[in-house]
């Protein structure tokens, strides 16, 4: 998964299955979380891209109805906030709440929370490297 | 796959002041989408 700080003030709109566009509000040390389930060097530039498109381009967020069928076919997915939990009990793709995202077994507990110069993860051993975007 | 059960979503809904636009939205920073004032109101 990838992590980046949102790093300015701004909206993110969210489209859900039931008609409505819900504005989130971000600012400089909110949370953009991507979670890809595959690794290796395409899936990191497939996050960068990501955050790249959210952040600079702020491109809105599509959430699927329960049980669509191209659900499994998503190669990432995206939270936006103050705190995101990562679980591996949820579909991907279809869930608007912005404090849980989709994540391998591996990842699922892990709570990351925003701080002003940083995050706070729950969890110490955990394999991890830095990049400026 | 067991999806848990999820809460539901909070947000909230608002007017602007300014230009009456009403909106949907969650965050900590509120402001107008269509005219980016910050005079809103929660209703």
């Amino acid at each position: 998964m990838g992590l980046a700080k949102f790093n300015r003030k701004g909206i993110i709109f969210m489209g859900t299955p039931d008609l409505e566009e819900i504005a989130i509000f971000l600012g400089e040390e909110d949370l953009i979380a991507v979670s890809a389930f595959n690794k290796g060097p395409t899936v990191e530039k497939g996050i960068k891209s990501m955050i790249y498109l959210l952040r600079e381009m702020e491109m809105p967020l599509l959430v699927l109805p329960d049980g669509h069928p191209t659900s499994h076919r998503l190669p990432l997915v995206v939270s936006c906030g103050e705190m995101v939990r990562l679980d591996c009990q949820i579909q991907a793709g279809t869930h608007p709440e912005q404090d849980i995202l989709c994540a391998c077994n591996d990842l699922s507990g892990i709570e990351i929370m925003a701080t002003a110069c940083g995050v706070e993860i729950n969890r110490n051993r955990i394999d991890w490297k830095k990049e400026k975007l | 796959m067991a999806d848990i059960k999820m809460k539901k979503l909070k947000t909230k809904k608002y007017r602007c002041l300014d230009c009456e636009n009403e909106f949907k939205g969650m965050g900590r920073r509120i402001i107008c989408p269509s005219c980016q004032s910050d005079n809103v109101v929660e209703i």
